[in-house]
């Protein structure tokens, strides 16, 4: 008897709990809910302490910064009306808007905007802290303006900058450790809620932004978007068909056929990340015709055409949107001929190449090693490849125990990847000629953006005319699938989106 | 006297795998109201199979009954339906194991494993049973305070005892005893086998005691059937048969026990092995065996003969 | 029996201590510096250095482990630094959802697999149980993304009845949960059935039966019981190991756990989150070993907790 109600108890605690934590359906005047997903574990909404894409699009939409970067790569001035820099470029200062008020009311003035900027500069622990150490101070000087001096030269000013955006510096101070779970600002979107154990990012539509009319676009009629993390493609692909996200971020070129075929828009873009080689010149690489034979042997728009499925060939050591590109020049044709008679004329005896690579950095990383190997031999190398998990292959690589290392790595700057990449040989490739260092400590702490723009394309030439320390491969590119009904939708090459001006349609 | 249990022309065949064993080839018995028989035989001579057969709870898919009839208390037990054998199982006919180690449930106490046929059979609550089990525990010379021991802490003499006052908790007419002390020793088997006899006496319960000890039948049994190859070779009263027994193997099991007075003599024994149920000797089983075998036994199964009042035997070639 | 218990949970302290030594060694020899893995690639030697000081990472080992214990018995289980947030609160946010998991998961997984194996060693020889060692074949062998994946495809993409990832309500947890406890239900039912079949040819059972009691109760109640005691041993360590999370079905079905969380930290060598993990999981596994053996001799009581 005992048996038979604990049983019958069983059954409708069970029935209960079904019926519990459904979705109820909702009525024709519902808010607009755009739910959308990406396959990245978003565990922090500050900007400044991660390196997650896709909270850069959070970030856009719930914060507001001095200046923003447009979905085509252009810098805007945006909270900031104004910012003037002295001739030697070390001072700043900046004008700020009156009209931008907090999302719990509060009035922003230059005191919040100076106090968002010192959290970074007082804070070690954070990631992005040292995109500041150039910053000697920062001070009010008025209601709406203040001015920054600088230490050195503040060359990439505008990608560092335009991550810092204001915050309630009162609030962030009675609280710094739950700030930002809902953190206070001044942004197109609120953040009504966030869960860092399921990285789920709820975000309302602040109505009373002040950009809705100085930026001139139509205001999306979203009224809440959600952000889910679904690492796992297929199962992100299945969210999106099943209807439980209305976005998928990075669908996989295998499934773009499917999700087209069931009337889902399929946006193809190329991305500011390519993948490159770095060529070890302590060993078989020494000989220059030698580096020359690799980079010719290589077929980089067979690569892309038949192995990855989209993206660009590289021609130049950076990319198109990248400072002292040179567009005239294709740097890294391919002839197999060429190559064959390269490598014939160098010192190379037949020795074993060692190749390392990150396959998990790389889409379809290993069909792209299969075929980059078979290239290669096809010009006469013998190879030898590891394909290693991401920590391994970083240790490798900065220790240069490698003749060949392959990885992607994200252009956002030619002077980063001069001064800082190259110039330090952060990729073990123990190659720096001096005319190559003297042009890169000619570029140190140049502001003006002429004479930037011909040291970078001075610098890349010589990198290019020597194929070392890095030899790009192919631009990356990205696909993401969205409901048809949803237009106005920014895609930016450095993979974040611009949702704010997106409308859902019927 | 009136027939309690009637076993009729019984045939049993346990099939596994491929082979075939002929475990009972035509077994007539009878036991009274209030009689006890004793079947004796050497092991694998089809005693235990008998006693399941009568319970119908032979192995299932491996053991069959392929012709035969018995009837109890005027009623057909390979007719019954399980429903109406659960019935009497245990409160009409019950079984006492040979082995008393495997015979009770390891994790169950040895209370509930008497109580269990009170509730089942009595329909008494947990209470009156728990009562009801004390008296039968106390009749076999358990202490209460046992009760909520279990199995694994009791000697074997003492775990026979609990099978005992479980197959006597609902005072059947037909007590089933195969080998009940084969497994203990001689000074415990002569205190169960007393208590046997007492409550024997006392309930006036039918005996089928099954065993390969002559003397147990000696003291417990009015009639004797002697077992062979899963026939029954001589059968009659205790007295008759120990005092004239007729069938050779009969006289060899008899001469085989060792006698304290008289001369030293060689022990006798029967020559050769048990007969093979999966490979029994044409005509009469026993034939390779007997050292007065002749070209009939052989060849012809030897029918049942009566040679004095009530004492049959299955010989050709008998002992005059 | 206190007593004993007692003693034995000293011997988990030792286990643990044993573990915690183990994993911090371990992580440690995997190549990878997590400064390093921190920052981005155009961060310069001078940066890297500092970040090693914060983390603590230049220390000789030994001081390195000192310290992490020390935190530990004040109850701090470190800092991650690549979640800027500390370990304890990482791993108890997560904690839960793995254990509802991992419960609901081993629920199915017996309330399937032990009617399945009780049947099939009952009936042995039938079509259900020669259907029974199929699915026990295939359920050892089956990989679990193809299954989670096939579950998707199915009943959310095109029956559209469950959802397809995340949590919040039981239907949620429906697809994950028979992921987990496919493989183990595999295991249970083949166990239950081989116990089943032993038990039915033990002559107590003949006895029970020639009690009158009837087919049903002694197959229920009586061999039930016995055929039961292997299981729950298993059932145990499984338990155990379904706590420390399955990093294949959290990835899956993006199910916030702990296994997700530690394929994180090996990958980005977050060594204190890891070696923290890694002793919490000891933990849970162990006690979860010793709650079995204690409820074990309650059910065999020829046992006694030793």
């Amino acid at each position: 008897m005992k048996k038979v109600i604990a049983l019958t108890l069983t059954i409708l605690m069970i029935f209960s709990l079904c019926a519990c934590g459904g979705q109820s359906q909702e009525s024709s005047n519902a808010p607009i809910v755009f739910t959308y997903a990406a396959p990245e574990s978003i565990t922090s909404l500050d900007l400044n302490n991660s390196t997650f894409i896709e909270l850069q699009s959070i970030a856009a939409l719930y914060g507001d910064a001095i200046i923003k970067s447009e979905v085509d790569g252009s810098y805007v001035n945006w909270l900031a009306t104004d910012i003037s820099w002295s001739d030697d470029y070390l001072t700043c200062d900046i004008t700020l808007r009156d009209n931008v008020d907090f999302s719990n009311g509060k009035h922003m003035t230059a005191y919040d905007y100076v106090g968002s900027v010192q959290r970074i500069l007082n804070d070690e622990t954070l990631h992005g802290y040292s995109h500041f150490t150039d910053v000697e101070s920062i001070e009010q000087t008025g209601d709406y303006t203040c001015r920054v001096k600088f230490k050195t030269v503040p060359v990439l000013f505008n990608d560092y900058w335009k991550s810092i955006c204001v915050i309630d510096i009162d609030a962030y101070n009675e609280n710094p450790e739950t700030f930002f779970d809902a953190p206070i600002t001044t942004g197109s979107f609120t953040v009504s809620s966030f869960d860092p154990v399921t990285c789920e990012i709820h975000l309302t539509r602040n109505d009373s932004w002040w950009g809705w009319e100085a930026f001139g676009g139509q205001k999306t009629n979203v009224d809440e978007i959600v952000f889910k993390c679904i690492n796992e493609d297929t199962t992100r692909v299945s969210a999106l068909r099943t209807g439980e996200i209305d976005f998928a971020k990075m669908i996989p070129a295998d499934n773009v056929a499917t999700i087209k075929g069931e009337g889902f828009n399929v946006e193809s873009f190329s991305r500011n990340e390519a993948v490159y080689v770095g060529l070890q010149v302590d060993g078989i690489f020494q000989d220059q015709k030698i580096r020359e034979a690799f980079s010719y042997c290589i077929n980089r728009p067979l690569l892309v055409a038949s192995v990855v499925g989209g993206g660009e060939a590289c021609t130049w050591p950076c990319l198109p949107m990248n400072e002292g590109f040179n567009g005239s020049v294709n740097a890294y044709p391919f002839d197999l001929d060429h190559a064959k008679q390269c490598l014939a004329e160098s010192s190379y005896n037949g020795e074993e190449v060692n190749v390392i690579i990150a396959t998990s950095k790389i889409t379809r990383g290993n069909e792209v090693i299969q075929a980059i190997t078979n290239m290669m031999e096809a010009a006469g190398f013998k190879v030898n490849v590891e394909t290693l998990e991401f920590a391994s292959f970083a240790d490798r690589r900065s220790a240069g125990t490698y003749d060949v290392h392959i990885s992607a790595f994200t252009f956002s700057s030619s002077y980063a990847e001069l001064t800082s990449l190259i110039g330090t040989d952060r990729m073990g490739t123990h190659f720096l000629p001096d005319d190559l260092k003297d042009v890169i400590s000619r570029l140190t702490g140049v502001g003006d953006p002429a004479k930037r723009e011909a040291l970078c394309l001075e610098g890349l030439t010589l990198v290019a005319n020597y194929f070392d320390p890095v030899v790009p491969l192919y631009q990356t590119f990205e696909e993401d699938a969205c409901k048809p009904n949803i237009t106005g939708i920014g895609y930016s090459s450095a993979g974040w989106h611009d949702f704010r001006y997106m409308q859902v349609g019927e | 006297m009136e027939d309690l249990l009637k076993i009729e022309d019984l045939y049993v065949e346990y099939r596994v795998g491929g082979t075939v064993a002929k475990a009972i080839n035509g077994v007539d018995l009878t036991i009274g109201k209030g009689e006890a028989l004793g079947l004796v035989g050497e092991s694998g001579a089809g005693k235990t199979t008998t006693a399941l057969s009568v319970l119908n709870l032979l192995p299932e898919k491996i053991g069959f009954i392929t012709k035969g009839k018995i009837t109890f208390d005027g009623r057909s037990v390979l007719d019954m339906s399980d429903k109406e054998m659960s019935g009497i199982r245990g409160s009409k006919i019950s079984m006492v194991f040979q082995n008393p180690l495997t015979s009770l449930n390891p994790v169950f106490t040895v209370g509930h494993q008497v109580e269990m046929v009170l509730e089942h059979h009595k329909h008494l609550n947990k209470k009156e049973a728990r009562a009801e089990a004390v008296k039968l525990f106390a009749m076999v010379g358990i202490p209460e305070y046992r009760l909520n021991d279990y199995p694994h802490q009791f000697s074997g003499g003492m775990r026979q005892r609990v099978g005992i006052a479980a197959a006597l908790a609902c005072s059947p007419e037909l007590l089933i005893a195969d080998e009940p002390t084969t497994a203990l020793d001689v000074t415990i088997q002569a205190q169960i086998l007393e208590m046997m006899k007492d409550l024997q006496k006392q309930y006036s319960t039918s005996l089928l005691m099954i065993t390969h000890n002559l003397g147990i039948i000696a003291e417990l049994c009015q009639k004797v059937a002697i077992m062979y190859g899963g026939k029954i070779v001589e059968y009659g009263t205790v007295e008759e048969v120990f005092n004239h027994p007729k069938h050779w193997y009969t006289i060899g099991l008899i001469n085989a026990i060792p006698k304290l007075k008289g001369e030293r003599e060689r022990l006798e024994s029967i020559p050769g092995l048990v007969a093979n149920s999966q490979d029994l000797p044409g005509g009469c089983s026993f034939h390779p065996r007997c050292r007065y075998c002749t070209e009939q036994c052989m060849n012809e199964i030897p029918a049942t003969e009566e040679v004095a009042e009530g004492h049959y035997v299955a010989c050709w070639n008998r002992r005059t | 029996m206190l007593q004993k218990i007692i003693r034995r949970a000293l011997a988990t302290v030792v286990v643990l201590i044993g573990v915690s030594i183990i994993a911090f060694l371990l992580v440690r020899l995997a190549p990878g510096d997590p400064a390093k893995l921190m920052l981005p690639d155009t961060a310069t030697e001078e940066t890297i250095q500092a970040m090693r000081e914060k983390m603590g990472t230049d220390k000789p080992l030994f001081i390195q482990y000192l310290t992490y214990m020390k935190n530990v018995l004040k109850g701090d289980l470190g800092t991650s630094y690549h979640y800027n947030r500390s370990c304890s609160q990482l791993i108890f946010s997560r904690l839960p959802s793995t254990a509802k998991l991992a419960g609901f998961g081993m629920l199915l997984s017996l309330c399937f697999s032990i009617p399945l194996g009780m049947i099939a060693g009952i009936k042995k020889g039938s079509f259900i149980d020669t259907l029974s060692m199929f699915f026990a074949m295939i359920g050892q062998s089956m990989s679990h993304v193809w299954l989670g994946l096939m579950l998707i495809l199915i009943f959310a993409v095109n029956l559209k009845w469950l959802p397809s990832m995340g949590t919040g309500t039981f239907k949620h947890m429906i697809m994950p949960a028979i992921v987990i406890g496919f493989q183990f239900s595999a295991l249970a039912t083949r166990m239950v059935r081989s116990g089943m079949i032993d038990v039915l040819q033990e002559d107590y059972i003949t006895a029970t039966r020639a009690k009158g009691i009837s087919k049903f109760k002694v197959y229920t109640k009586y061999a039930f019981k016995n055929a039961l005691l292997p299981v729950v041993t298993v059932v145990g360590s499984q338990v155990g190991a379904m706590m420390s999370g399955s990093m294949v079905i959290e990835t899956v079905f993006s199910w916030p756990g702990i296994g997700s969380l530690t394929t994180q930290a090996i990958y980005n060598r977050d060594y204190q989150l890891i070696q923290s993990i890694l002793l919490i999981s000891a933990t849970i596994f162990v006690v979860c070993n010793l709650l079995v053996d204690i409820l074990y001799t309650f059910i065999d009581p020829r046992i006694s907790f030793n």
